[in-house]
């Protein structure tokens, strides 16, 4: 069931296009995380949701009711900024009994409602206090339990965990889960942050540049990226791409400038077709001389433990991978490298032509 | 060894640390003589047997009991009350209508900012000397009125002792709500807007917004115009000089005039010593506490 349809959104500031065209269908108590670098017009989309913002063409329909011009206070969404935006002259439980005091809703009520949500959200002790008496953490929280209290259509955030350090961003994608299972109301979370999206969503719209590039479950964005943007923008650490051209014979494909040359499998494409190779980190394993597809000179290696990243050098093409073991290697090494896969993105178009996977086709 | 590290003797940096120091030293000077001295002076005479002259015997209180028993002074002060509290109240409420109006982005923002802040760059006296032309019964507003054919129109609170108070606040008002106004702009311009945004998607209409949102978060900014307010109140004294000159009778007498015709006119250089401190008092009254508080504040 739709809950909330984005139809054809444009947004023009002065001359500038800032929305090209949103078009997305959000089904009833799904999470979306609308991840996208900055400046490339989330927080705006969101915004012409609430209604703070007017679209310069287009419709918003929530439950199938155009709200395209409905007042944003009658709109019943409850919205988490950035700067949280507490009332800094009121106490907490002030900035949660204002809402529901200027809708005249039910004092008692309300305050038991204030409390159960204090206790969801680990508050109870900090309701007499200002603001500006809290930590970011539970300044954030006060935000998050004044949208909670509103019962509302759905749940906008904008970038709500960007002004915390990176431990209490952890807890506090947690508890917006967590929430989120609970209450199951519909969710648009906007943010610039991989992470969060890859964790929180349902489904990712991935925004570039005022254009929606893919909309789609995280891992199936990740295991298939419509183009190349896509396909950088999603992992940690990034994609390796190489340029590549299908050879003369029409079955291998050369990386260019170099004499590194990968098996074509599953497609057939022209001789002398353009490609960029997209390789994902975990998908290039550290081998040996006789598997290996080529070798490559260490750079840098981040060893974090469980986890280490190694960045590369092939014949000057730059490599990453991402590995389990541990490496013992130092700059200048030289490392036998396979790759088990990779993405095959047309150089004219940006878009994926398909994706080979070296381990089921040997 | 130590030699290395002892400092040379260097013009360059003695130079650059002592230099702003003598050239501020004679304004610094100056400003040390011509308040601080003029204050102690004037705290001294008003302990003397001053009259037309200056006079060091010492009498201790007795100018200031003469002081309090003085009718003149008390309707000096009813005056000042009167004046002080509309003025402020006045000047704080339009002051504050307009920020909102600006704030609200009426279009007409670049017009009206240096429209309502060119008073405050007029001197007092100007200022008087143009509204009483403009109060004057015999050729202002009631002329006008009665040029245009509303004959009985009447307008003559200058020269009536009831009203004429009334006068000196719409002209000081006047002159300085603009002034209010840009630091209550200043103020909303300092408030998050997503708060704005936060409270009209709770529900709250403008009125709201505005009654429970934003001007709760302009008291510091109230306090600070306040304070600015009352102590031109207090020394008030070259508008009232302009405009009616104390009168009609008495009736616009304000401890400032109170303190210039004792000392200067009526040779009671004591008695007006006395009113002079007891206004220094006043006003310190007034700014200490905000000193103090904006100190703890700043330390905070
Ligand atoms: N009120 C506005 N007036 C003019 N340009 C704006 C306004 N709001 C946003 N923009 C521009 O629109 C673009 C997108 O902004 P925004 O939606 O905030 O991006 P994001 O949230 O994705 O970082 C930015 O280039 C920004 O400068
Ligand atoms: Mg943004």
């Amino acid at each position: 069931m739709i809950d909330l349809e984005i139809k054809n959104i444009k947004k023009n500031f002065e001359k500038t296009n800032i929305l090209k065209g949103i078009n997305l269908e959000i089904n009833k108590g799904e999470f979306i995380v609308i991840l996208g670098p900055s400046g490339c017009g989330k927080s705006t989309l969101l915004r012409i949701v609430a209604g703070l913002e007017t679209a310069s063409s287009g419709h918003v329909f929530l439950t199938g009711k155009d709200i395209t011009v409905l007042p944003a206070r009658e709109r019943n969404m409850a919205m988490v900024f950035q700067s949280y935006a507490l009332y800094p002259h009121l106490k907490v439980y002030d900035n949660f009994s204002y809402g529901p005091n200027i809708r005249h809703e039910d004092k008692k009520q309300t305050d038991k409602k204030i409390k159960e949500t204090a206790a969801v959200l680990n508050l109870e002790d900090q309701l007499m206090k200002y603001p500006k008496q809290l930590s970011g953490g539970q300044r954030q929280r006060v935000a998050l339990g004044r949208a909670m209290l509103r019962n509302p259509s759905c749940f906008l955030f904008d970038e709500p965990l960007s002004n915390l350090d990176a431990n209490l961003r952890l807890i506090m994608r947690r508890k917006i889960f967590s929430i989120h299972q609970d209450l199951k109301i519909t969710t648009l979370y906007v943010t610039h942050d991989q992470l969060e999206a890859m964790t929180l969503a349902n489904r990712i719209v991935l925004m570039n540049n005022g254009y929606v590039e893919q909309i789609g479950a995280p891992l199936d964005i990740y295991d298939k990226p419509k183009n190349i943007f896509t396909a950088k923008f999603l992992g940690s650490p990034n994609i390796t791409l190489l340029d590549g051209i299908i050879d003369a014979s029409g079955k291998n494909i050369k990386v260019i400038n170099s004499k590194i040359v990968f098996p074509l499998s599953g497609v057939s494409l022209e001789a002398g077709q353009e490609l960029v190779l997209g390789i994902r980190p975990e998908d290039i394993l550290v081998s040996n001389k006789n598997e290996a597809n080529f070798p490559a000179q260490v750079e840098f290696i981040e060893a974090t433990g469980g986890l280490s990243i190694i960045y590369a050098s092939a014949e000057g093409c730059d490599i990453r991978i991402s590995t389990t073991k541990r490496i013992s290697a130092t700059l200048g090494d030289t490392l036998y490298l396979k790759v088990q896969g990779m993405h095959l993105f047309d150089k004219k178009t940006s878009q994926r032509i398909s994706t080979i996977n070296y381990q089921q086709n040997p | 060894m130590a030699s290395r590290y002892k400092t040379r003797f260097n013009w360059h940096t003695w130079l650059e640390t002592l230099l702003p120091k003598f050239v501020l030293l004679p304004s610094f000077l100056l400003a040390i003589v011509a308040i601080y001295g003029f204050i102690s002076w004037t705290a001294v005479l008003s302990f003397s047997k001053s009259t037309i002259l200056p006079n060091y015997e010492w009498v201790g209180w007795h100018q200031y009991q003469k002081l309090w028993a003085n009718p003149n002074w008390y309707i000096a002060l009813k005056n000042l009350f009167i004046f002080g509290s509309l003025y402020i109240s006045l000047s704080c409420a339009i002051g504050l209508a307009l920020a909102i109006l600006i704030d609200q982005k009426i279009r007409l923002e670049w017009l009206l900012r240096p429209l309502m802040l060119y008073p405050m760059a007029l001197s007092f006296i100007v200022t008087g000397t143009v509204w009483k032309w403009i109060l004057n019964p015999g050729f202002g507003i009631e002329k006008s009125m009665h040029r245009i054919g509303f004959e009985s129109f009447t307008f003559d609170w200058i020269i009536n002792s009831d009203k004429a108070i009334y006068t000196l606040v719409i002209v000081a008002v006047w002159q300085t709500s603009g002034f209010v106004m840009a630091m209550f702009l200043a103020g909303l311009r300092g408030i998050d807007s997503n708060l704005t945004k936060a409270a009209y998607l709770e529900g709250a209409n403008l009125f709201q917004i505005y009654w429970k949102v934003i001007i709760p978060q302009l008291r510091y900014t109230l306090v600070s115009v306040v304070i600015i307010l009352g102590h031109l109140a207090i020394k008030s004294y070259d508008l009232v000089i302009a405009l009616t000159g104390g009168g009609p009778g008495k009736s616009t007498e304000v401890p400032g005039t109170f303190m210039y015709s004792y000392t200067f006119t009526r040779s009671r250089m004591a008695i007006g010593s006395a009113s002079a401190i007891i206004m220094l008092l006043m006003i310190a009254a007034i700014i200490i506490p905000y000193l103090y508080s904006e100190m703890r504040s700043r330390e905070e």
